[in-house]
């Protein structure tokens, strides 16, 4: 029993892990850093939507911050963006045409926002805070972590905004017949004030607000 | 000197290999993508033409009932009630929209309109494909001229 407790100690204290969650929850991208707003308040009015634009970020972030990371030393200093931008444009591309050629439906509903994949702040927030200056394995690890913690987020929200502005969850009619679908929340608009109120619950919780 | 010399080596290095990445990609996908479209053109179709069909059976559908005229440069399809319906173009504000229109068999009264293609802003000049399906709906009567 004491020695599972160790082990678990022992993986909870890991730089490994404490790289990884961090992502996930004290360095969440959305409600601590308020990065990937746009994306988080315009795709979200469907699950299917959300997990899509997730998947997506969290592969663009892993692979590109897995090349920088690996071609950190090479890449000289002066076209470093140049170079960030590239690597995750290819990327962005990959998923662009992916999307397009398995789920078609999909890309058409999430329209230009799976290209503005490249404009996405944490991407390059990732590359230029943690890749060029670690190793690939933390580098990929921290991306990792703060992609799911973005996906989380958005299903999170995709989740209320789906059950209260259509009645449905991934198109699965659950709400009674009798509900009065909530409009405002399938609108951008209707997403900040949710996205307000997770901010509130969720920087309460983790104490990142003053209070 | 030195140094320029290794970002421009490092520039064409990177730019290559993405370009190859994004051609093999490209390569790839290229015929699922041009099978969706043409799946997305023949049920636009369909539905201008009110011709109900099961996802699965599209081209069927699409082949058993409707008849593809070309005339002047133009692609008419026509259904087994006479009623036709063409592709339109034109420029939007921030890039080309394309739609699929259908006619009753008078060719002046608009049976249905359907917006297939545009890349106008999200909930806001994206929302053309319910306006004009709306604005243009069943029974205004048009006068068209072939260019």
């Amino acid at each position: 029993m004491s020695d599972k407790k160790n082990i678990i100690d022992e993986i909870k204290n890991s730089k490994a892990f404490k790289v990884f969650a961090s992502g996930i929850w004290l360095d969440n991208p959305i409600f601590c850093m308020v990065l990937g707003i746009c994306s988080s308040l315009a795709i979200t009015n469907k699950v299917a939507n959300a997990i899509a634009m997730g998947l997506g970020v969290t592969f663009c972030t892993v692979f590109s911050s897995l090349l920088i990371s690996l071609f950190r030393n090479t890449i000289p200093g002066r076209v470093r963006m140049l170079a960030y931008m590239t690597i995750i444009a290819t990327f962005v591309i990959c998923v662009d045409r992916f999307l397009k050629a398995f789920f078609p439906l999909i890309s058409e509903t999430m329209g230009p926002y799976v290209g503005l994949i490249i404009t996405n702040c944490i991407l390059m927030g990732r590359a230029e805070a943690y890749a060029i200056n670690n190793s690939p394995f933390y580098s990929a690890l921290d991306a990792l972590g703060c992609g799911i913690g973005y996906t989380f987020m958005l299903l999170l929200m995709s989740i209320v905004r789906e059950i209260m502005g259509f009645g449905t969850i991934l198109d699965f009619r659950i709400m009674p017949d009798s509900w009065v679908n909530w409009t405002v929340l399938t609108i951008a608009p209707g997403a900040f004030f949710l996205l307000g109120v997770y901010l509130w619950i969720f920087r309460t919780i983790s104490k990142k607000t003053d209070t | 000197m030195k140094s320029a010399f290794r970002i421009l080596i490092f520039v064409i290095i990177m730019g290559t290999v993405s370009g190859v990445l994004l051609i093999g990609v490209n390569s790839y996908t290229s015929i699922f993508i041009a099978k969706n479209d043409e799946l997305k053109l023949k049920s636009s179709i369909l539905d201008a033409l009110e011709i109900s069909y099961e996802k699965s059976k599209v081209i069927d559908i699409f082949n058993s009932q409707i008849q593809v005229l070309n005339k002047s440069n133009h692609t008419f399809y026509i259904a087994s009630d006479k009623s036709i319906a063409f592709e339109f173009h034109g420029p939007g504000l921030w890039g080309p929209i394309s739609g699929i229109i259908s006619l009753e068999k008078d060719l002046k009264t608009i049976r249905k309109l359907k917006i297939t293609y545009q890349e106008e802003t999200p909930g806001l000049g994206g929302r053309i494909r319910l306006k004009a399906e709306g604005f243009w709906g069943e029974g205004k009567r048009v006068k068209f001229y072939v260019r």
